[in-house]
């Protein structure tokens, strides 16, 4: 069944929505919430969320495109899940990893006025958008999809090294570029 | 919240170009067929109650012997090892404490809503439908540290005792990137994984042929169905290690009015409480192989573009329980109270009720499917709630796709918790 008629469902209320978005995008969304989460228990109790999500915003929602829809739900359902466990769950996990490998684009705010979430994303948006395809793809996959640096240089044929560097070089562009924004966080 | 995380979460709000073209490889379900609980058993089986290896792992706990097994076999029989399997809460110790907690968005499944020509399809065999006397129950609590059951050498020891039965390829676990668990091993072609909760995946990455006259397909039937799981149940009983392997069967239909039945065990008891907590938390499923033969888009039904070839791929023991999350034994209402709150509008649900029960309840069509475990909105806590279905009957003007006969039923929880023990906020709004 095509994304459009996958929505056309939820905009007649019928509880084949769920099931034909779980047919198509079960896989893809246990990935995403997996990756952040590390646990199967939690990992179907985000899949659960993220259906009943989906079923509550689609309509009005009319998403351009639903695996990127539903993808976002279940990483911001799984990151919500994730602060909520305990503290000694998170440590070394490879959430953990990554937002400490985030932190390196952040720079002292100084008495700079605290950016608004739309402008930081559109500006998120501006720097991907300048980026290399590759360095892009190394980017999201290791902080959208928290992939480990394994996985994304099988993923895409590079030497563990050679992602680690690229990402290395995104982070410190990201934070150059935030600053010329103006962007504080 | 911290500025990395500020950060983190506002790029997964970049455009969708950016993440669809980041789409990682999955280890998709394509090519397995999944005997998977769907509906209430699994909104049960998503808590994050962790159990302590009653089961699992001999010599922790002493048991009774459990009742014969209903699972019948027509292999020869021998002596057969039996599992500890009564489940003990301790006693309460001091006041029993107030739950308070939250409603609105928690595990459960959307619009919990199901298809089929009877109900009787859709209860999956919950002990406690026919056995629910229960004047207290266990509450379960996620706790303050991380729970890990099983500590690396005994996860090793219990992947290496399966991995025995199945092939004589050397043992190798695997040092890093367990996919999300805790430990990891390989043995030949079977990959096994295994979390510190208990919970183990073992894949046969060449699928397991099973004889002819069984397999595990998708839409064969449920007799053909139940006479593989018992094959199954028998041929793996040291690695599933239930002493009562009991079939829980479900089966509803999607909008081509093709039935899609979802099989697995669970280990049944003669003691009430044990049989609900282990149907509650711990199951078997099984996975079939399943070819893409052609692209789905192309078929009205894209379930003629897979072929099912019956081999098994996967074995998946859940596991979801632990003493340590026990919060303690809790008065229940009883079932006739939790009825009596049904039929007068104290429940919690997602069905849109004003599409669908535009007239209210009827008592003829409600249905008790059991007891069910389900976590709250803020994850603290997993209460048992008492589940109904409901006939439906929608007023909208749908597409009818489906052929004659065909009813709609949906999910209903009453709480089952004394109220005088239970204070669930923001009362306005469906607990899911």
């Amino acid at each position: 069944m095509d994304d459009a008629e996958i929505i056309e469902l939820y905009f007649e209320r019928s509880q084949s929505a769920i099931k034909e978005s779980k047919a198509k995008y079960e896989s893809y969304c246990r990935t995403i919430s997996m990756n952040i989460l590390h646990n199967r228990e939690d990992t179907e109790e985000c899949l659960s969320d993220t259906w009943m999500k989906a079923w509550k915003n689609i309509p009005p929602e009319n998403p351009a495109c639903l695996s990127a829809f539903l993808g976002r739900i279940a990483r911001n359902t799984a990151l919500s899940l994730w602060r909520k466990v305990n503290s000694k769950k998170r440590k070394g996990s490879e959430t953990d990893v990554c937002l400490d490998e985030l932190t390196e684009c952040i720079s002292e705010n100084q008495g700079r006025t605290f950016t608004e979430d739309l402008e930081l994303k559109e500006s998120l948006n501006r720097f991907l958008q300048e980026l290399d395809e590759k360095s892009r793809k190394i980017f999201m996959k290791r902080y959208w999809y928290v992939i480990p640096v394994k996985k994304i240089a099988n993923e895409i044929d590079m030497n563990e090294g050679a992602v680690k560097m690229a990402l290395l070089r995104t982070r410190k562009k990201l934070r150059q570029f935030l600053e010329e924004e103006d962007i504080y966080l | 919240m911290k500025k990395n995380e500020r950060l983190m979460e506002q790029l997964g709000e970049v455009d969708d170009k950016y993440i669809i073209e980041a789409a990682p490889e999955t280890r998709s379900k394509k090519g397995r067929v999944k005997w998977t609980i769907i509906g209430p058993l699994a909104a049960a089986a998503a808590g994050v109650v962790l159990w302590q290896g009653v089961n699992n792992i001999p010599d922790r706990n002493a048991g009774k012997k459990s009742p014969e097994s209903n699972i019948t076999s027509e292999q020869p029989t021998e002596e057969k090892k039996t599992y500890s399997q009564i489940i003990e809460f301790p006693e309460n110790t001091g006041e029993l404490p107030v739950i308070r907690t939250q409603n609105g968005e928690t595990g459960g499944m959307g619009f919990e809503g199901f298809w089929a020509y009877n109900v009787s399809t859709l209860l999956d065999g919950n002990p406690s439908r026919e056995n629910c006397n229960f004047t207290e129950l266990p509450v379960f609590i996620e706790p303050d540290e991380a729970v890990n059951i099983y500590t690396t050498e005994e996860m090793t020891e219990r992947l290496r005792d399966i991995a025995g039965q199945l092939t004589e390829e050397e043992f190798i676990p695997v040092s890093e990137n367990h996919y999300g668990y805790d430990f990891s091993a390989q043995a030949g072609d079977v990959s096994l994984f295994m979390s510190s909760s208990g919970s183990i995946d073992i894949n046969f990455e060449t699928a397991a042929e099973l004889p002819d006259e069984y397999g595990v397909y998708f839409m064969k039937g449920e007799e053909q169905a139940l006479k593989s799981l018992n094959y199954l149940a028998e041929k793996y009983r040291d690695i599933i290690r239930m002493n009562n392997p009991t079939p829980s069967v479900f089966t509803d239909y999607d909008i081509y009015n093709n039935a899609s039945s979802s099989y697995s065990l669970f280990d049944n008891s003669e003691d009430p409480l044990t049989a609900l907590m282990n149907y509650s938390f711990r199951n078997v499923m099984f996975c079939g192989e399943e070819i893409q033969t052609d692209d789905p888009d192309k078929y009205a039904n894209p379930y003629d573009a897979y072929e099912y070839t019956g081999n098994l791929t996967a074995i998946y023991l859940n596991d979801n329980f632990s003493y340590k999350n026990f919060a303690g034994t809790y008065p229940v209402i009883s079932y006739d109270e939790a009825y009596e709150k049904l039929i007068s509008r104290e429940y919690y649900t997602t069905v849109w009720e004003e599409d669908y029960l535009p007239d209210g309840i009827n008592p003829d069509e409600v249905t008790f499917s059991g007891i069910t475990y389900k976590r709250t909105a803020d994850y603290k806590y997993t209460l048992p709630f008492y589940r109904f279905l409901i006939e439906l009957h929608p007023e909208r003007n749908e597409k009818s796709r489906h052929s004659e006969g065909m009813k709609e039923f949906g999910a209903y929880y009453v709480p089952a918790v004394s109220p005088d023990y239970l204070v669930i906020e923001n009362e306005d709004v469906a607990f899911n």
